[in-house]
C-alpha cells in the first residue's frame, strides 16, 4: 500500500481542449493531480511555476509546437529533470525526427493517439516509479 | 605595155632589195661591197675589215669560214654572234658563198648574213615557259622514253637518263592501261585522262595529264608532249569535303530531331528520317516539291520567304500528312551562301513523349498529394477519436459515480468530437469532388474579380480593406474556374482571419494577378499577423491549424492539390508581425490539356 502522502502532479499540454479534459478526469481519478494547459507558452510557464512530476505533451500544436516546448523543458535545468510523455497522433514520424537529433535526448515516454486508459497510466506509473494503485 | 629587156647592171638594185644582208669580201678580208640591209644591221662599212665590222676584233677569227670558202670552194652555213652597229649583240645565220673570176678563180666570197635575234629570243622564250609552266611537261619519244623535261617534272619525278615514261611517272616497270601516249601516237589526236603517280620522294601524286602530238617537217608524229597539273591538293580538299558530307550526311539523317532544308524557292531539298516520321511523309513524295501549307505552323513561313532571318515556336501543334496535331518545338533558319539567300532549315522536336512523361508526372504528383492527404486524414481522426474515447470515459465514470456535472461534460465532449467527424467528411467530399480538374477556356481576371466582390463587403466590416490587382492583359487560359476559384476564396478567406488577429488596425489584404515568363501568377497578400518558422514549415500539411477548433486544417491542403492538378506550384513567404503572401504559379504549358483535343499517341 502507498502511503497517503501528497499527491503526484502531472502537467498536460495540449490544445484540444478534449483531450486535456479527458487526461485531467483519467489521472484525477486515478490519484493523481492534473495540471492544464492548452497552448505550449502556458505549459511552460506552468512547468517553470508548478515544477511538475511528469508532464504530458502533445506534439501537433500552433505555435509554439510541441517539439519547441520540448526543446525548452529539456533546456533548462530546473525542468530537465523532470519526465516528459510524448502525446501524439504522428508518433512514428516523431520518434524518426526526434531520433536523429543528438543535442536533444529523447523524450521519457510515448503514447499514440487513441490510447487505453491502462496504457496511458503503466507508463506514468512506470516513469513515476509507483506501484500499481489500487482502486 | 610592151616588154621591157632585163639589164644584168640592174643586179646591184637587186641585191639591195633583200632584207638578208649582203657583203663582198676580198682575200684580204676587206669588204669590198654590201648592201642597203646590210648598211642597216652594221652600218656603212666598206673597205674595212670584216672582223672589225662584225665582231668589233683587230684580229681574224680563229677559224674563218670565208677563209675556208676561198681555200676550198664549197658553200658554208653557220650560226653567228656578232654586235650591231650600236655595239648590241646581234644572232645571225651566214651563208658563205664563192665568186669566181672570168678564169674560174676564187677572187671573192660572198656572205649573207640572216639577223635571228628575234627568232632566238622567241626560243628563249619558248624555253622559259616550257621550264617555268607550272605543270610537269615532258617529251616523249615512240619508244616511251622521256626526252627532255622541263624543271617542275625533274623536280618531281627526277632527271630523266633515257627511261621510259611509266618508270618516271608511276615507279612502274609496266605501261600503263589505256596509255594516252600510245593513243596520241596512233592517231595524232590530244588525249587526256586522270592519273596517280609516286614522285621521287615517295609521295602518291595525283594529276590530270593531256598528251598532245609534236609533228616534224613531214607531218609525221615523232614525239608526243605529256602535260599533266597536279591535282593532289585537290584530291585532297575533296576527299576531306567527302568526308565532311558523310559526317554531316549521318548526323542529320540519325539526328531525333526532324530536319528539312528548303531552297530559296520553297521547295524541299532535303528531309530526315525523323522528318518523314513526325509529318507521316516520304521523301521521295515530298523532295523537289514546294513545302505543303499544311507541314508548317504561319509563324515560320516568313523565314521560308527570306523576310526573317530566324523563328522559334516552343508549344506549336504540328499537322500531319493524315492530320493529326502533333505537340512539337519547332523553328527555321535562313541559309545564305555568299550572302545570297539560298533556302532554310526546318528543325522540329516531336513533344509527344515528351508530354506523356509530363502527364505522367504530373500523375505522380496527384498520387503523392493524396498519398499526403491520405497520412494527414489518418492523424486527423486519431485525434478526434481520442476526442470521442475521451467523452465517452468522461461520461460513464460521470455515470458510475452519479455525477452530472461529468456527465455533461462527457456529453459535451461526444458531440463537438461528432461534428467534427461531419465536418472532416464535408472536406473530404470536396476533396475527392472529380479526380481530373474539367478545364474550361476563362479569363483568370473573371475569377480575381468574383472572389473579390464576394469577400470586399465582410472584410470591410471587420475595418480590413480588400483589393483586387489584375493586369487585365492576361490572356485567357484552360483552367477548371470553380477549382481556381475555391483556391483564391481559400487564400483570401485565410489572409482576412490573419489581419483579424493582427495587432495592427487598418489591415489589407490584395489579390494580384499577372504573367511572367509565360506562367499566370496569383499573389494573395497579406499585411496579417504573419507566421513564424514552424507554422511556415506546417501551413501545408494536413490537419494542421492555428485555429484552434475553428479551423478544419484541410484548406490549404486541398489548395494545394488544386494547384498540382492544374500543373502549377504555391509557395509562401511570411514575416511574423507583417503579413503572409502565397503564390500561385501556373507555367502556361503545364495547364491540363482540353478535353478531346489531344492528339493520338
Amino acid at each position: 500500500m502507498t502511503r497517503e502522502s501528497s499527491p503526484r502532479r502531472i502537467l498536460i499540454i495540449d490544445d484540444d481542449p478534449d483531450v486535456v479534459t479527458y487526461l485531467e478526469t483519467v489521472f484525477r481519478d486515478n490519484g493523481y493531480e492534473p495540471l492544464c494547459a492548452t497552448d505550449g507558452d502556458a505549459g511552460l510557464e506552468l512547468a517553470r511555476a508548478q515544477l511538475p512530476d511528469l508532464i504530458c505533451l502533445d506534439i501537433s500544436m500552433p505555435a509554439p509546437s510541441g517539439v519547441r516546448v520540448y526543446r525548452e523543458l529539456r533546456g533548462d535545468p530546473k525542468l530537465s529533470g523532470i519526465p516528459v510523455v510524448m502525446v501524439t497522433g504522428v508518433l512514428r514520424q516523431f520518434e524518426e525526427f526526434i531520433g536523429r537529433r543528438r543535442q536533444v535526448p529523447p523524450p521519457d515516454g510515448y503514447i499514440a493517439k487513441p490510447f487505453q486508459v491502462e496504457e496511458l497510466l503503466s507508463v506514468v506509473r512506470r516513469l513515476l516509479r509507483t506501484p500499481a494503485a489500487t482502486s | 605595155m610592151t616588154a621591157v629587156a632585163w639589164h644584168p647592171e640592174w643586179r646591184a638594185e637587186l641585191v639591195d632589195q633583200f632584207l638578208a644582208g649582203v657583203m663582198v669580201l676580198d682575200r684580204s678580208l676587206a669588204i669590198a661591197d654590201h648592201n642597203r640591209a646590210f648598211t642597216e644591221m652594221f652600218g656603212e662599212a666598206r673597205g674595212n675589215k670584216c672582223y672589225k665590222v662584225l665582231k668589233g676584233r683587230s684580229e681574224p677569227c680563229g677559224i674563218c669560214a670565208a677563209m675556208s670558202t676561198f681555200n676550198d670552194g664549197r658553200r658554208r652555213v653557220l650560226e653567228q654572234v656578232g654586235q650591231d652597229r650600236e655595239g648590241r649583240p646581234v644572232n645571225y645565220l651566214v651563208q658563205v658563198g664563192p665568186l669566181r673570176d672570168p678564169a674560174g678563180d676564187i677572187a671573192f666570197t660572198a656572205v649573207i648574213t640572216t639577223d635571228l635575234t628575234a627568232t632566238k629570243r622567241l626560243q628563249r622564250e619558248y624555253q622559259a615557259l616550257f621550264e617555268k609552266v607550272p605543270c610537269y611537261v615532258a617529251v616523249l619519244n615512240r619508244d616511251f622514253r622521256v626526252v627532255k623535261a622541263n624543271e617542275q617534272f625533274r623536280r618531281t619525278f627526277g632527271e630523266p637518263t633515257g627511261e621510259h615514261c611509266h618508270e618516271m611517272f608511276k615507279k612502274s616497270p609496266e605501261r600503263c592501261a589505256g596509255c594516252l601516249v600510245e593513243q596520241t601516237f596512233r592517231d595524232g589526236e590530244p588525249h587526256t585522262a586522270p592519273h596517280t603517280g609516286i614522285a621521287c620522294d615517295g609521295e602518291t601524286t595525283h594529276y590530270l595529264a593531256f598528251t598532245t602530238p609534236l609533228l616534224n617537217e613531214s607531218g609525221e608524229v615523232r614525239h608526243v608532249i605529256h602535260m599533266s597539273l597536279d591535282v593532289t591538293e585537290v584530291r585532297a580538299l575533296a576527299d576531306e569535303l567527302g568526308r565532311a558530307n558523310e559526317i554531316r550526311r549521318a548526323l542529320v539523317e540519325s539526328s531525333l530531331d526532324a530536319i528539312a532544308v528548303t531552297d530559296e524557292h520553297r521547295r524541299v531539298v532535303m528531309l530526315n528520317r525523323a522528318a518523314e516520321q513526325l509529318w507521316g511523309v516520304s521523301r521521295d513524295d515530298l523532295v523537289g516539291r514546294t513545302v505543303p501549307r499544311w507541314m508548317l505552323p504561319a509563324e515560320l513561313a516568313p523565314v521560308l520567304k527570306n523576310e526573317a532571318e530566324q523563328e522559334l515556336v516552343h508549344d506549336a501543334r504540328v499537322s500531319t500528312a493524315s492530320g493529326v496535331q502533333v505537340p512539337a518545338r519547332i523553328g527555321a533558319v535562313s541559309l545564305s551562301v555568299e550572302n545570297r539567300f539560298s533556302g532554310a532549315a526546318v528543325f522540329a522536336q516531336d513533344l509527344r513523349e515528351l508530354k506523356k512523361l509530363e502527364r505522367e508526372k504530373l500523375e505522380a504528383e496527384r498520387l503523392a498529394a493524396v498519398g499526403q492527404t491520405v497520412a494527414g486524414l489518418a492523424h486527423g481522426i486519431k485525434n478526434i477519436l481520442t476526442g470521442l474515447e475521451g467523452g465517452m470515459y468522461v461520461t460513464s465514470s460521470g455515470l458510475k459515480r452519479g455525477d452530472q456535472g461529468r456527465i455533461r461534460q462527457g456529453w459535451e465532449m461526444l458531440e463537438r468530437n461528432m461534428s467534427r467527424v461531419s465536418d472532416l467528411a464535408k472536406n473530404l467530399l470536396a476533396f475527392s469532388r472529380g479526380d481530373h480538374p474539367e478545364p474550361e477556356l476563362v479569363r483568370p481576371a473573371d475569377i480575381v474579380h468574383d472572389v473579390v466582390t464576394l469577400f470586399r463587403d465582410g472584410a470591410a466590416q471587420h475595418g480590413i480593406e480588400l483589393e483586387g490587382v489584375v493586369d487585365d492583359s492576361v490572356e485567357p487560359a484552360w483552367m477548371d474556374p470553380e477549382a481556381i476559384h475555391s483556391c483564391l476564396a481559400n487564400l483570401v478567406s485565410n489572409a482576412i482571419d490573419a489581419c483579424l488577429v493582427s495587432q495592427d488596425p487598418g489591415c489589407r489584404v490584395e489579390l494580384h494577378l499577372r504573367e511572367a515568363d509565360a506562367a499566370i501568377i496569383f499573389e494573395v497578400v497579406d499585411s496579417g499577423c504573419g507566421m513564424d518558422y514552424e507554422v511556415k514549415q506546417k501551413a501545408f500539411t494536413s490537419f494542421f491549424t492555428t485555429k484552434g477548433k475553428g479551423g478544419t486544417g484541410l484548406g490549404l491542403l486541398l489548395t494545394r492539390k488544386i494547384v498540382q492538378e492544374h500543373g502549377g506550384s504555391i509557395t509562401l513567404e511570411s514575416t511574423p508581425g507583417q503579413g503572409s503572401t502565397f503564390r500561385l504559379r501556373f507555367p502556361r504549358a503545364r495547364l491540363p490539356e482540353p478535353q478531346g483535343k489531344e492528339s493520338t499517341s
